[in-house]
Parts: structure tokens; sequence; C-alpha cells
């Protein structure tokens, strides 16, 4: 009896060893399988890099790409929904630095969610903390190489910086929105870019990211460039009527106004080609 | 007095001219002057276009503003009889700004200054068919409507700011806050025609003010119309404010600060209040401006200023006792 037992004891545990086994020879998938973003360059980045199917949830102003609208929605940036967020069983929760409350990431860790902190503070910075970011949802590799795009543009940017080109200098006026008149200041990834460029911000002594200026203070500081930016796809940006304006301005006369996508509003994938559209705007004579 | 009374007449337009004189351009009087003299020869010049197309509409724009609020103040303080009442005690602000977010958040097809007027002007008049009883509009009922239409417009202006995304919500914040940013010389003559219409019946109409103000049995035994005088009164300050408002935002205070004002300085009497107060709110309205635009780099909204004097103001008034800036 005793020895029956002992054998039927031994093959229970063998079964258990080998299924344990069995699974653990399937090799389960590197990385969380339940992500949240809570930003929309992060929904962006996680597309990018091929784990658009492990997004669990975005927020309600993350638009690209298409698929991403289709995501169960958390609430917006500013103010996400804890209880939805929860609701989804997230095993990686990504909270960027700017664009969350500050309070979040510590809520987040008292309801028992991995969370990991995106810094979207500063250009420089993005290709680190995209290889960071990459290294957390694993995809190292792939993230990787868009940090290295990355910084293949920022190097390039450099050498307008360091050429005795005539465009080396040129104060720029970047405008976000034009009713009221919105430029980007200090602390935007913008602002980042044109210093990288070696091209001065006008408004780089604001003392806030997205400074609101009149009309006049703008003619008084002279851009020599005017950027135009994309506006939001809810709400088309209407340039015609600042550019009126500003007309008696050199670099409306000249035609040194450019347009660019909002590639760089978001640091995400498509900050290279953002940085790359700028470079092109501000060094065309 | 008579001197006290020229001096505030003239007072709008002497600070006009000073503010061409202020600007961060940086120019000269000498070539402002010459601006001035020769407008034509210097047209196609960056000076000209700052003074002829810039800061020219945008001070006019103020003082025409800041005569529709402070009219409008003052009438309404008379017909309702109640020293604490602003021009948009009625939901004019609540409706203008309910038009304004719903504009730029939903319907952006939708001229901004359109809806403002249109939703303004709705709130009012929802108010007033709300306060109608047996065909009669009684001062608290009117009180009460206006606060109720007020809550109720607050409310879905809260939803709507709540639903629409970073950008546009900015965008709805800072028109909120009352700004002459982009005055230009369209909105001069686009709401500068609202505003004149509207403030006009009033200064015309004055002296009944004074009849109304004494109490509606008062008013019935000289013989005014007290219903269809309040209608003509709140409908022409309607108009007025919401034209002012619909360019520039909302903008507190002066209707409320400068009656009082007037009323320290030249006593309660309609006939000399009105007209004085008009200018006096241009004038308030015009140096909050010049401080807006000037005091920083940045274009400060007009609304901060006018809330910054105002507080103080009203604790000084508070000290003073209040007596003298209302008669009875």
């Amino acid at each position: 009896m005793v020895k029956i037992s002992r054998i039927v004891g031994c093959l229970q545990l063998a079964a258990l060893v080998l299924c344990f086994d069995f699974s653990a020879a399937q090799a389960a998938p590197k990385g969380p399988q339940r992500i949240v973003s809570l930003a929309p360059a992060v929904t962006e980045i996680i597309y990018a890099v091929g784990l658009g199917d492990r997004l669990v949830g975005v927020t309600n102003v993350c638009d690209r790409p298409a698929a991403a609208r289709q995501k169960p929605k958390i609430g917006n940036m500013a103010n996400p929904s804890l209880e939805a967020i929860a609701a989804l069983k997230p095993d990686l929760v990504i909270v960027a630095s700017k664009e969350n409350p500050p309070e979040l990431q510590n809520r987040l860790k008292t309801l028992r969610i991995r969370t990991h902190m995106f810094k979207t503070s500063s250009l420089d910075d993005l290709p680190t903390e995209i290889r960071k970011l990459g290294k957390a949802i694993g995809a190292a590799g792939k993230a990787s190489k868009m940090a290295g795009s990355i910084e293949k543009a920022l190097k390039h940017s450099l050498q307008l910086k360091s050429a005795t080109s005539t465009v080396k200098g040129r104060k720029v006026m970047f405008m976000v929105w034009t009713n009221p008149i919105t430029l980007a200041g200090p602390g935007t990834i913008i602002d980042d870019a044109i210093n990288d460029m070696g091209m001065k911000n006008i408004a780089a002594d604001s003392k806030t990211p997205y400074p609101r200026y009149t009309l006049e203070t703008i003619m008084a500081r002279r851009p020599d460039v005017i950027v135009m930016g994309a506006g939001t796809p809810g709400m088309k940006m209407n340039p015609e009527p600042v550019l009126h304006r500003l007309r008696m301005l050199e670099a409306v006369k000249k035609g040194r106004v450019c347009y660019t996508s909002d590639a760089l509003y978001r640091p995400g994938p498509r900050i290279a080609a953002g940085i790359a559209e700028l470079e092109k705007c501000l060094s065309r004579q | 007095m008579r001197i006290k009374s020229a001096l505030i007449l003239l007072s709008p337009f002497v600070v006009a001219v000073l503010s061409l004189f202020i600007g961060t351009y940086g120019l000269l009087p000498e070539e402002i002057i010459n601006i001035l003299l020769h407008p034509l020869a210097a047209a196609d010049t960056p000076e000209a276009t700052i003074v002829l197309d810039i800061r020219m509409p945008r001070i006019i724009l103020a003082g025409l503003a800041g005569m529709a609020l402070a009219t409008s103040g003052a009438t309404m303080q008379a017909v309702l009889r109640n020293p604490l009442v602003d021009p948009f005690i009625l939901g004019i602000s609540a409706g203008a700004a309910f038009g304004c977010a719903i504009a730029i958040g939903f319907m952006a097809w939708l001229p901004l200054q359109v809806a403002a007027f249109i939703f303004g002007g709705l709130a009012v008049l929802i108010a007033c068919l709300m306060a109608r009883s047996g065909g009669e509009i009684s001062r608290l009922s009117l009180v009460l409507s206006g606060v109720i239409v007020s809550a109720f417009f607050t409310a879905l202006l809260s939803m709507i700011k709540f639903l629409v995304d970073p950008m546009k919500l900015q965008n709805i914040v800072h028109w909120l806050m009352g700004s002459f940013a982009m005055a230009e010389w369209q909105q001069v003559k686009t709401s500068g025609i609202g505003i004149v219409l509207g403030c006009l019946p009033v200064l015309l109409l004055r002296w009944r003010l004074n009849v109304i103000s004494m109490g509606d049995d008062e008013a019935r035994s000289m013989g005014v119309n007290v219903s269809r005088k309040r209608i003509i009164f709140i409908a022409s300050s309607t108009l007025a404010v919401t034209s002012a408002v619909s360019v520039c935002g909302i903008i507190g205070w002066i209707g409320l600060m400068v009656p009082h004002l007037i009323r320290m300085i030249s006593g309660p009497d309609h006939r000399t209040l009105i007209p004085l107060s008009m200018a006096g709110g241009a004038t308030f309205m015009i140096c909050a401006d010049t401080v807006a635009r000037n005091m920083t780099s940045f274009d400060l909204p007009v609304g901060i200023i006018t809330a910054l004097a105002g507080a103080p103001f009203f604790v000084y008034l508070m000290k003073r006792g209040g007596r003298e800036s209302w008669g009875n």
C-alpha cells in the first residue's frame, strides 16, 4: 500500500515538474504583456518598435498611429483615471515626467502597479530615455535604432552650428498657435532643437515654456525666420491673419516663413524627421 | 465741480494719446508725431504699422469696451437698485464664455465673436423670460434668474473645458481672461457699432434712471412706465456689453468699480453719472491695457490687471463706509 502511494506521489511530482518544465521550455515572451501608455509620444514609440498589440490602454489624445485610437482609453494626460488603469490589469504603466501629474507614479505604486518614468524634458537626453524605455518594454534593439537615428540627426544639426555659414546665429520665431500668438520657448523640444543648430530663439528669455507675445514685441525682436507649427488635428492653424499683421517684418517681406508638421511636438519616433525638417527650413536663404 | 467733470470727460482722449507713445517697440516721440501728421507718407514702414495698425485700434477698442462696461454697470446698478451689481449679473459673461468655448471646442466653423455675442444675448433673454411673472419683471426675480442662468452656463462651460484637448483648453482659458492683443480696425468697426448703439439710449434716457432708482411705485406715480424702461435699459446695456465682450473676452471689475468711483467724485445723479462713467470707464480700460501690454514682454490679459486693481479698491470702499458712493 505504502509503496503504491509513494509511487503515485512521485508520479504526481514528476508530472508537476514536467508541466512546469514544459511551459518554461515554451520560452515565455520577454517583457511586459499588458502595457498602458500615459502620453501620446510613448504610444507612438511603442507602436514604432512593433509592440503595439501589447498596448492595452492609452490616453484620449493618443491619435497616432490610427490603430491607437481603437485602444481602450484611460482619460487624459493631466488627469488619467486610476480606476480605469487598474481595471486593465497592466503589468507596466509608462508615466511621462512633464505631461502627467507628479504624484501619479506614487499613486500607481501604492496600487502595486509597475511603472516606468519616461523623462520628456530635454532633446539631448531623449535618445537615452528611448533606450531605457526600450529595455523596460522588451524591445531594446529597435529602441536603440530609433535612438541612434535621433543622435545622427542631432549630430547633423551640430554641423550647422559649427559651420561658418551665413545662417548661423539667425533669430528664429516658432509659432505654435496664432490666436493668441503663442511661441515655443525655453524648456520645449523645439527650443532645444533651435539651440542645437546654433540659432537663437527670440523667446529665449521667457519664463514660461509657451509665452504669448504682443505683435509689437515680436516686431521689436525682429526674427529672421518665422516657423509656423502645425496645430492639432482638431484645430487647424490659420497663419494668414497673423502674417498680415506682421507684414512689415523682414522675414515676412523676404518670404522666410516656413510651415512645419507637428513632428517636434512629441518626444517620439518622428523627432529625427522633425529636426531635419526644421534644419531645412532654417537654413533656407 | 464743473472742472472735475470736464477733466473726467477729457481724460480718455488724453490717456489715449499718451498711450500711443508707450510700447515695447521703442519709437521716439518725434517719429510717432511724424506718423500721425503724415499717415500716408509713412504708410509702408514698420513704424507706421505699429502706431496706426497695432497701437491705435487697440487703444480705441479698449476705450470703447471700457465705456460699454462702465455704462452698463451704472445702468444695472440703477435698474436693480443694488450697488454690488456688475454688467454680467444677468448671465452675459457665462453665456458669452459658453459661446466661445463651444465655438472653439466643437464648432470651429462658427466665428468666436458671433458665438459669444449670440450666447451672451441668449443668456440675458432667458433670464428675463424666467423672471417674468404676470407680465411683470421684478428686480429680485431678475437677479435670481441671472444667478441661475449664470450657474447653468458655467456648468456647461466646465463640461466643455473637461472634454476638449489641452490646446483648445488653453485657447478657451486665455479668451476668458480677457485681452485686447489682436485688436484691429475691423473689430473696432463691428463692435464699435454695437457699443455705441447700446450706450446711446442709456445716455439719452439717463434721467429716467434717477426716477427708477427711487423705487417702482415712486417711478410709476411720476408717469414712468417702469417695465418698459427696464427692458429698454437692460436691452441697451446687454447690446453694449455683448459687443464688447465678443471681441475682448470677459473683463471684470470695470463695470463695478467705475460707477462707484464716479459717484464718490460727483454724486449719484445719473444725469452726470452716466456720461462721466462712460469717460471714466474708457480711461480706466485704456490705462489697464497700456499696463498689460508694457509691464512685461508677455502680453498680460487685461482682466488680470483690472482684477488686481479691483479688490484693493473695494477694501478701500468698505473702509470708507460706502455711504458716499451709494446715495441712499
